[in-house]
């Protein structure tokens, strides 16, 4: 199918949510047939594991869990549910059609250790337009469960799958084609956090803990602009679509920002700590590559590709996020005031929003730094 | 020790002073009872809502408020240069006339159209007309208040950032704004961060809101306002005009050829998100004619 063709067809609506690539559908239909057997016999084992249901919370919150996990493996079961709907992203009023996983940009964190089943319902409700579906970097198979979980509007769809690897690792919808990005930087997409059954580690094998978690999923729009150079407004997603291809096929995006719009981590909605207090800071970046650093502070232990099976980086300045991963950060902070989080692309920070603040209470430390002299006239 | 800031005026621009040398007969009456201040007692919060002057005459002319003289404490130091912060008084001498609001697009379109501006401003798609203007700089500024002295017959500038404290505040020494973040010393730096959402940086049209009690819309918010005050590093240093102060809902510095400024930023405190201005005039001796 050739570019113009598969635009044509998606700049309708019901184009859209009839999208469903043949050859999706039958690599899916392939993997229902030959996992059957093996289902089967891993449900019997499966269904005797005590289950429990993680209550997702929107970023950069974090779902309630153990660092260390208690017993064996369990099955979580999680609901993801498709959002599509208008927001505005930045001060100046842009919009942005959006599409979500819980209604939030990033979608959910979700937490389990090596060795857990996570068993997610997608629903994608009646009212939506688009086909979607889920691809979680973390489980094994089937595109990451992308070619198990195509729903329509009015459907849902179970998928299970085994945490085999510990570390974070994104989730984003993978509908086939010019929509799997076209999704994705509408804000489809999210992590997992997999811990190690006995919790983190440095290099020496000591363990790591951390009192608080923040989950910061960063976010790259592409809005269309008019020959004035004033962003667009589209009545819908379905209208937006062809304009914002092209604007995606620069390469070039027009926003780049922490959960879901300019300015969602500043002011009465910046992070928060305590001097003497240890945050992981996990950090998703699902489409384009990523510089966190945060201004005042370091990185004291880094899984800067995201493997908790590796070595955690130590003391580091700033961190690399490769485009379609995740990666954590642990930080004990040790003098109060506003730190910036940031992504080291200053230009994507200051001018398109990749910016965060975390205000830290606590008692002033001389020793590590002092204005020894105030701003005055120079004098020699 | 709280010691009492006079008033300053800037001093006048070489296009300010030529105004007076035009050709055009512009009569003005002041109306005694329009513009006389001594009956106007607000250093204790007495203020007259109505201290409104009647100078409109011209098309092109603002429309002005008395601002009476006199004096108002504030609540933490003001410092006029960085280093003073022992002042908490600030005191001006002489009544002076305020624009009721910002200059809007309409008010310096005119000024484009008259080419006594050579700088046409982006509204970023918000709208001209009652908008306040904004993506101006201050250099632009020069340009319209010698074109608007020359089109009057009157003077107008920049208000000094004493004038224009001193005018917000009304007569107030209410604290304005959140508290600080922080009350160590030490954490001064961050003391000023704002716990509040992120604003729409969408101007509204100059006569939203309510005013305040010298009648002055906006003059906290909307836009921040350019004023003619230099940066002084310190107190007795030498002044640095490149780079001039903007008001709004706190200090800020900036370079004075600078337009526009991106939002968030790696700072702590919030950056200016648009930049525009307010003239004040002086006021004259009552029923004088005047070129």
């Amino acid at each position: 199918m050739s570019n113009i063709t598969r635009r044509k067809m998606l700049q309708t609506a019901a184009g859209v949510a009839a999208v469903a690539p043949a050859a999706v559908l039958q690599l899916a239909n392939a993997n229902a047939a030959t996992t059957k057997k093996s289902r089967s016999d891993e449900v019997m084992d499966i269904s005797k594991l005590p289950r429990v249901t993680q209550s997702l919370v929107a970023p950069p919150f974090v779902p309630e869990h153990t660092q260390i996990a208690e017993g064996g493996p369990r099955v979580i079961e999680i609901e993801l549910v498709v959002h599509e709907g208008k927001e505005i992203i930045d001060a100046i009023g842009t919009e942005a059609h959006i599409l979500s996983f819980n209604g939030s940009v990033p979608g959910p964190l979700v937490i389990c250790h090596e060795g857990d089943y996570v068993e997610m319902t997608l629903k994608n409700p009646a009212e939506n337009v688009f086909a979607h579906n889920i691809d979680f970097h973390a489980s094994t198979g089937a595109l990451g469960g992308g070619a198990l979980t195509n729903v329509q509007p009015g459907e849902q769809v179970v998928l299970r799958w085994k945490a085999v690897k510990s570390g974070t690792f994104v989730y984003h919808c993978a509908p086939g084609g010019s929509m799997i990005p076209l999704h994705v930087v509408s804000g489809m997409n999210g992590a997992v956090m997999v811990l190690p059954r006995d919790g983190l580690k440095d290099g020496s094998g000591n363990l790591l803990t951390y009192d608080r978690a923040y989950y910061i999923g960063e976010q790259d729009f592409y809005i269309p602009r008019d020959e004035t150079g004033a962003f667009k407004k589209y009545a819908s997603a379905a209208e937006s679509i062809a304009d914002t291809l092209a604007t995606m096929r620069t390469l070039t995006p027009t926003h780049v920002v922490f959960n879901g719009k300019v300015g969602a981590l500043t002011g009465d909605s910046a992070l928060t700590a305590a001097v003497g207090e240890t945050v992981l800071f996990i950090h998703s970046q699902s489409n384009r590559d990523s510089r966190p650093h945060l201004i005042g502070g370091h990185g004291d232990y880094v899984w800067e590709q995201g493997s908790f099976a590796d070595a955690p980086a130590t003391g580091l300045e700033t961190w690399f996020i490769r485009g379609g991963s995740a990666g954590a950060a642990l930080y004990t902070f040790k003098q109060p005031g506003v730190y910036v989080y940031l992504s080291h692309n200053l230009i994507e920070a200051t001018e398109l929003g990749a910016l965060s603040h975390v205000i830290v209470e606590g008692k002033w430390d001389d020793n590590l730094m002092a204005q020894v002299e105030a701003p005055g006239p120079i004098t020699g | 020790m709280n010691k009492n800031v006079q008033q300053n005026q800037p001093p006048k621009s070489r296009l300010a002073h030529n105004f007076m040398k035009l050709s055009v007969l512009f009569l003005v009456v002041m109306s005694a009872s329009n513009y006389t201040a001594s009956h106007i007692n607000f250093t204790g919060v007495n203020v007259s809502a109505n201290a409104t002057s009647s100078l409109i005459a011209n098309p092109n002319q603002p429309e002005m408020m008395l601002i009476p003289a006199g004096s108002v404490n504030t609540p933490e130091p003001f410092p006029a240069v960085l280093s003073a912060n022992d002042v908490h008084v600030i005191k001006i001498a002489e009544p002076f006339y305020m624009g009721k609001h910002e200059i809007t697009f309409s008010q310096w379109d005119e000024c484009v159209k008259h080419e006594g501006c050579s700088y046409k401003p982006d509204d970023n798609q918000w709208g001209r007309g009652n908008r306040p203007v904004i993506n101006i700089s201050w250099r632009d500024i020069e340009q319209y208040l010698a074109w608007l002295s020359s089109s009057t017959g009157r003077e107008y500038r920049l208000p000094t950032e004493l004038e224009w404290e001193y005018a917000a505040r009304a007569g107030s020494s209410d604290r304005f704004g959140p508290p600080p973040l922080f009350s160590d010393p030490k954490l001064a730096w961050a003391s000023s961060y704002v716990l509040e959402p992120v604003q729409s940086l969408q101007t509204k049209a100059v006569n939203s809101g309510t005013p305040n009690a010298f009648g002055l819309f906006g003059i906290r918010g909307n836009v921040w306002e350019w004023t003619a005050t230099c940066f002084q590093s310190n107190s007795g240093s030498k002044e640095s005009c490149g780079i001039r102060i903007l008001r709004g809902e706190h200090r800020s510095y900036m370079p004075n050829f600078l337009r526009e400024i991106g939002t968030g930023g790696c700072a702590v405190k919030p950056l200016p998100g648009n930049f525009g201005f307010r003239v004040v005039s002086p006021v004259l001796p009552a029923n004088r004619f005047w070129l």
